[in-house]
Formats: structure tokens, sequence, C-alpha cells
């Protein structure tokens, strides 16, 4: 071949590359005829997809006209990937969020308001009660239903109980139950097992704390609770280290985002988890687990129903009224729940509650009757936490891990906290 | 070498002929007209850039062009969702002023390219040398000892230093045979970043692949002369192969301080995202990815990331300057 023919290939060959590239880049045209095409975005296992896919073939079997793209992972990198999305002018169009998060999206107008869907008669919030309504509400646009709302629960691991022969506490059981218990655990195993995983870092136990005070985490205005409640729940885990209730803080810094799987690799007897949760750690251990509420829920429970995950509609949805069709399916049809079952959580939609929930056993019935003495007797629901609430959680364990570590004392960290808190709160 | 300039003088000759008529063609062309010729110049000066056309695009739509506009960025609000406004200096004074955990993750930055580098490097010219002995079977232990710098940076590879010096890691396991109760590696503030360290040493091995090349050109009659002078192989070493490897480990230098500068993965992987604990392995990158993606707070980011990248441009253009103190060149 000679030299011209081969530049010339080369050449045809540059040309297509570059082709192709704006071809790639052009494809976005909104299509009138067939069906419209949206994007459904959400994080979970295995489990959860198979679910969510089956659902959504539903969906499409009901509504030819709509095709839903599936764009589904694992947690990590999750929320970079909306927001990058979100950032290229390219987000989905329903989008399963977290309520962290949910302020950070609806404050700076990145949410599609559900109100004009229920308005228009597309999306129904008949048995929706009202407080979940007011949750999911950000300057009077309705920014996203909760899908899946699950509570706080501590569980225990009854086979390592009984093998060193310590009881589990009684229903009702208080603080000082559990350090009794934990303690027992950890003397009684001679130090292999500790009673209990230290939790002085979690913002999210420390809630229902405050909760069980009369006071809040967070408020819409700011911190909602007294140095004094802080010092008392660090100090009550200052003790716990020093009566080797929980492990050293170096071990308890390798379990920090997942206390649960302390528990299951035997380094723990029990922690607290969320109730969505209880029924898959139940079934990755041969060891007997059993669920309560959470510590000093008498007289004053400071649990409630949280929603565990949300649906939203993107604000640059080119086609909210299917994007919102989609919504209602999953949150409202009785066919959608009984498929999706409680692996989000439990439905807050009252009428698809049974659906859901239906031939619920073992560890998932357990963890239901968790959350329905809470729906009977527990505190309400916190309003939306203000932007800057995700810097806070992240500063709360950070404080908390500096004294775990003997770095700063407890009235020292209360002080930090409070002064950089405020600081990021604005 | 000379590949270059013979490269280059079979380019350029046709080409500086110009709109000249054919004065002197290279090969006897048949039937080879001026008009037919200038063509062919032309498409000649044409091709390399078709060549490059699509590393040229690579370089303008993903990665000068998202520089740029991060360099914008980098005086904005910028929070990944919505518009972005103008703040002028803000983001820049608030890094040196106000932000107390910045200062954390630089710290721990130069500990950690500053501890490392220098170890990792002299860990790899060692084995070079040994490496160098004329060893039966080099092929393979070349191979193997680079492997750990193919991997090295990966998730998988983190994950695994995370179950090594955990507290019931392989590392513990081992110190318990000689009867010492080791903590959590990854778990203690002062040992975390420890685990970080020995990670980057151990990827020691695309430095001594360099090394051991280097080692092949030190020409022999250095050694003969040495060896008839009656030079111990110690001083041999200092004085022959040591000066003779300078621009290597200069090179080598420079590389691994850049890459450690920008060093993410294992500090993410092994404290779970959090730089914990107690920020101990709060990397520079970390630190920077929090902001931007957590905290929504890209804009504040994109400007830590230019801070980064004057300071990296900062050390390398020291060590240039430096290096003609200390680096030999032979001819």
């Amino acid at each position: 071949m000679n030299k011209r023919h081969s530049s010339r290939i080369i050449a045809g060959a540059a040309a297509a590359t570059l082709a192709i590239g704006l071809a790639g880049c052009s494809s976005a045209e909104p299509a009138d005829e067939g069906p419209v095409e949206i994007r459904f975005t959400w994080w979970g296992g295995d489990a959860r997809h198979e679910l969510t896919n089956e659902a959504l073939d539903a969906f499409e079997a009901e509504n030819p006209d709509i095709t839903v793209v599936r764009d589904f992972g694992g947690f990590d990198g999750y929320l970079d990937k909306v927001t990058t999305q979100y950032a290229g002018g390219n987000s989905p169009d329903v989008i399963q969020l977290y309520n962290e998060v949910l302020v950070e999206f609806a404050d700076r107008g990145q949410l599609y308001d559900l109100n004009e869907a229920v308005d228009s008669g597309v999306l129904s919030l008949d048995g929706w009660p009202q407080d979940v309504i007011d949750m999911n509400t950000v300057d009077g646009e309705l920014a996203a239903l909760t899908f899946g709302s699950n509570t706080q629960a501590y569980f225990f691991d009854d086979t390592v109980s009984a093998e060193y022969g310590v009881a589990l506490p009684e229903d009702g059981f208080s603080w000082e139950d559990l350090e009794d218990y934990a303690t027992a655990v950890t003397e009684a195993s001679g130090g292999s097992v500790f009673g209990t995983f230290d939790l002085s870092h979690s913002y999210q136990v420390f809630e229902v704390w405050a909760k069980q005070n009369g006071e809040e985490f967070l408020t819409a205005d700011g911190i909602g609770f007294t140095p004094e409640t802080l010092e008392a729940y660090w100090d009550y885990w200052d003790d716990m280290r020093d009566v080797g209730a929980v492990p050293t803080p170096d071990v308890s810094s390798e379990y920090l985002g997942t206390p649960y799987d302390a528990v299951l690799q035997g380094v723990v007897a029990s922690t607290f988890l969320f109730t969505n949760q209880f029924a898959s750690v139940a079934d990755s251990t041969p060891n007997e687990l059993s669920v309560a509420r959470m510590p000093g829920e008498s007289p004053s429970p400071g649990q409630y129903l949280r929603a565990a995950m949300n649906l939203t509609v993107s604000a640059q949805s080119e086609h909210p009224e299917a994007a919102a069709r989609l919504v209602d399916f999953l949150l409202n049809s009785e066919e959608a729940n009984a498929i999706l079952g409680t692996d989000r959580g439990f439905p807050s939609n009252a009428d698809v509650f049974a659906a859901a929930t239906a031939g619920l056993e073992g560890p998932a019935a357990a963890a239901a009757e968790i959350f329905e003495s809470v729906r009977a007797d527990g505190s309400p629901a916190p309003v939306p936490a203000p932007v800057g609430s995700g810097a806070v959680n992240t500063l709360f364990s950070e404080v908390a891990q500096q004294v775990q570590f003997g770095q700063l004392t407890v009235s020292e960290a209360t002080e930090q906290f409070f002064t950089q808190a405020e600081a990021e709160l604005g | 070498m000379t590949t270059t300039e013979r490269a280059q003088g079979g380019e350029s000759q046709p080409s500086r002929s110009g709109d000249a008529p054919a004065q002197a063609p290279r090969k006897p062309v048949p039937a080879l007209s001026a008009k037919s010729l200038r063509r062919a110049v032309r498409r000649e000066k044409i091709a390399p850039y078709l060549f490059l056309t699509p590393w040229l695009i690579g370089f303008f739509v993903i990665t000068l062009g998202p520089m740029l506009y991060s360099f914008y960025l980098s005086f904005t609000d910028f929070s990944l969702l919505g518009a972005a406004e103008w703040v002028g200096l803000d983001n820049y004074i608030r890094m040196f002023t106000a932000d107390p955990k910045y200062m954390d993750s630089v710290r721990v930055t130069l500990v950690y390219v500053f501890v490392s580098v220098p170890l990792q490097l002299a860990f790899a010219l060692l084995l070079a040398l040994v490496l160098n002995r004329g060893l039966r079977g080099l092929p393979i232990y070349r191979s193997i000892y680079y492997l750990p710098s193919l991997i090295g940076a990966s998730v998988a590879i983190a994950v695994l230093w995370r179950q090594m010096f955990g507290k019931n890691g392989l590392v513990n396991q081992v110190l318990s045979w000689f009867g010492i109760v080791g903590e959590s590696w990854i778990g203690n503030p002062d040992t975390a970043l420890g685990t970080l360290i020995v990670l980057n040493v151990w990827t020691f091995g695309s430095p001594m692949v360099i090394f051991l090349a280097a080692l092949r050109q030190v020409p022999e009659y250095l050694y003969e002369a040495a060896a008839v002078d009656g030079v111990s192989k110690w001083k041999a070493f200092w004085h022959i192969t040591l000066p003779m490897l300078t621009p290597v480990v200069l090179f080598n230098l420079i590389l691994q301080l850049i890459g450690a500068f920008q060093a993410f993965t294992p500090a993410y992987v092994v404290s779970g995202g959090t730089g914990g604990p107690v920020n101990s392995t709060l990397f520079y990158t970390l630190y920077l990815y929090q902001r931007g993606f957590t905290n929504f707070e890209m804009g504040y980011a994109s400007a830590m990331a230019w801070v980064l990248f004057f300071f990296i441009a900062a050390v390398t253009a020291i060590n240039f300057w430096l290096s003609k103190y200390w680096v030999h060149y032979d001819d």
C-alpha cells in the first residue's frame, strides 16, 4: 500500500472518530412519538435491585407509553453520581434520596414540587399521614415522599448472651440496664466479647437520647439541645469505656459506619441499627438475634418513625408527569408494594401497609413489631434539618472520637462541638 | 540519541522547499507536478495533527476545558446543584484562615509524602542493587516485585490492607505468635497513617525497574578502574554507582512526589471515606472530595484543587533547582 493511501485512511478514521463523538452529543432530542423515556435511579443491594426491577416491569406493563431506564448500584458513590449528573444538566427523572441530603437539594430548587402532580390528579395522597407530608415539605413545596420508613432499634446476639449466661435486658430497659448487661457480658467472656458497641459517635443514637430528654437534635433553626444533655450522653459512654462495657476506641473505629458488623464479627454482643436492616443482618449470621426498642424509652420515648429514604422528581425532568406517575405507582399501588415488601422500610401510606407486610415472618416480623410499637407510642418526627446539617453530623462523630481516644475531655468536646456546629450552620 | 535528528531531517527536507518548484525531490517520483507536490507536502504537514486528533480532542475537551472551568469555579460558591455565584477570593482566604480541618489535611499529606517517598525510593534502589547482581531468573523476580506497583493504588488492595491491619488481621496474628497483643493498626490515630505509608512503600516496583535499567547503563570500565585502584565495593557504590544514578533518582523522586501528593484511594478505602480515626488519614484529596461531594461545596473544593496544583508545581520546580547541586550528568 502506498503512503498516500495509508494517510488517507488514517485521516478518514480520525474524522470518523470525531463524527462518532459528535453524534453522541446530539442524541438528546425529545421524542414526541413512541413511549416517553424516564430514568429512575436508586441504590441498594442485589435483593433490592431484583424487587425494584420487578416492580418497574409491572409499571411498564400498565403504562405502555412510558419506558423506565433503570440506573442502580451500591450506596458507595451514589450521591457523587447523582450530583454530577445534576451539574451536567443530565439528572435522572426519579431519584431515590436519603433524608440527610433532601434539604440540600430542595433548598436549591432542584426538586419538582410534587404538589403540582397532586393538584393535577396524577399523584394521590390518600392514606398518607399529615406528619409525613409535613416532614417532606420544604418551603411550602412537597419535595419528596417517603419511600420506606423505619425506626431505631437495639438488637442482641442471643446465642452469645446464652453462651456466657447473661440474661437479656427486659423490655423497657434503661440505659443503666444496658450498662449492667454489657459489663456482665464483657466480664463473663473474659474480654473476648464486649457487651455492646461504643455509640458515642452516633448522632442518630444521640438524637433518640435528646428526644427522650424532651429536646431535639436539630430543628429548622439549628441545634435543638442543651450542652448539658450532650455532656450527659458523652459521660455515659465515657463510663462505659471505663468499665469495659464497650471495645477500645481503635476497635470501635473499625466499625464506625456499620456498628452491626461488630456484632456479626463477634466483637460485641449488641448494638443499634434501623429496623429495615434487621432482617438482612439476622440472615448473615448463624447466631440467634433478637430486636428491641432503644434503651431508655420509658417514661418518655425518643424513637420516631423516620424516612429511611425518599422518592423525588428532579426539577430538570422533561417529563415530570410521567415521573410522578411512577412515584404514584411505587408508593400507592398495592401491586408494587406487594412486590417491594419492606426491603426499603415500611410504607407510609396506610392503605398499602397490609400489602407490603403480608406474610412477614421471622426477623422481618420482629422488626415490624418494633415499628408498630413506635407508631403506637413514639416521639413525633423532626422537621427537615437545615442546610449544613451534613457537616454537623460529621462534626459530631469527629469530636466524639477525640473523646474516645482521650484527646479531649467531655466538657472540652461539648464546648468545641457547639462552637464549630454553630459556625457550620451559619 | 540520533533517532530524533534523523526523523526531523527526513521530515523537514521536502517541506522546507515549500512553494519552490521541485528542485531536489528526495526520490525520483515519476510524473510529479509542482501542484501535486504542494498538495502532498501540505498533506504531510497535516498528517501528524490528524494522527493526534483523538488525543487533542481528549486533551481539550476532557482535561484542559474542565481544568479552566474549575479555575473559574474556585472563585464561586458552586454547590454542584444550581447556579454558581462569584465570591472572589473568599474560598482561598477561608482555606488558610477559617478551616482548621484544612490544615489537618495539609499536615497529614505532608507527613505521608515526605516519609513514604524517600523510604519507597530507598527500598526500590536497594532491591534494584540486589537484583542487578546477575541473579538467575531475574525476569521472574522483576515481575514479582513490579506487581505491587500495578495493583497498589487499587481498591482491592486497600480493602486487603484494611483486613491485614485490623484488630484481628494478619499482622496482629503474626505478632501474637511472639506474644504481642497488637492494637488495631488502622483504628488507632497514631498508627493509621503508618499503614498507608507502608502501602506506598510497598509499591516500590516502578522506581525499582527504572533504577535497574539505569544500573545497567553504568559503564563497566569505571568499576574496573576502581578495582585496579583497590577501591572497596562500598566506596564504589558511593562514588560511582550513586552519582551515576542521580539523574534517575531525580526522575523517580519527582514522579513519586507528584503521585503521593495526589493519593486518594488508600485513604478513602481504609478509613471508609472519613479520613479517620480522628482525621489521622485525612489526605488532602480526600478532604477535597468530602467538601465537594459530601458538603456540596464544589467551589471551595475547586479552590483546594488549584492550591494543590500550584503547590505540586512549586515542589517540582524547587526540586529541579536543587538538582543542580546533587545531580550528576555524565555528558
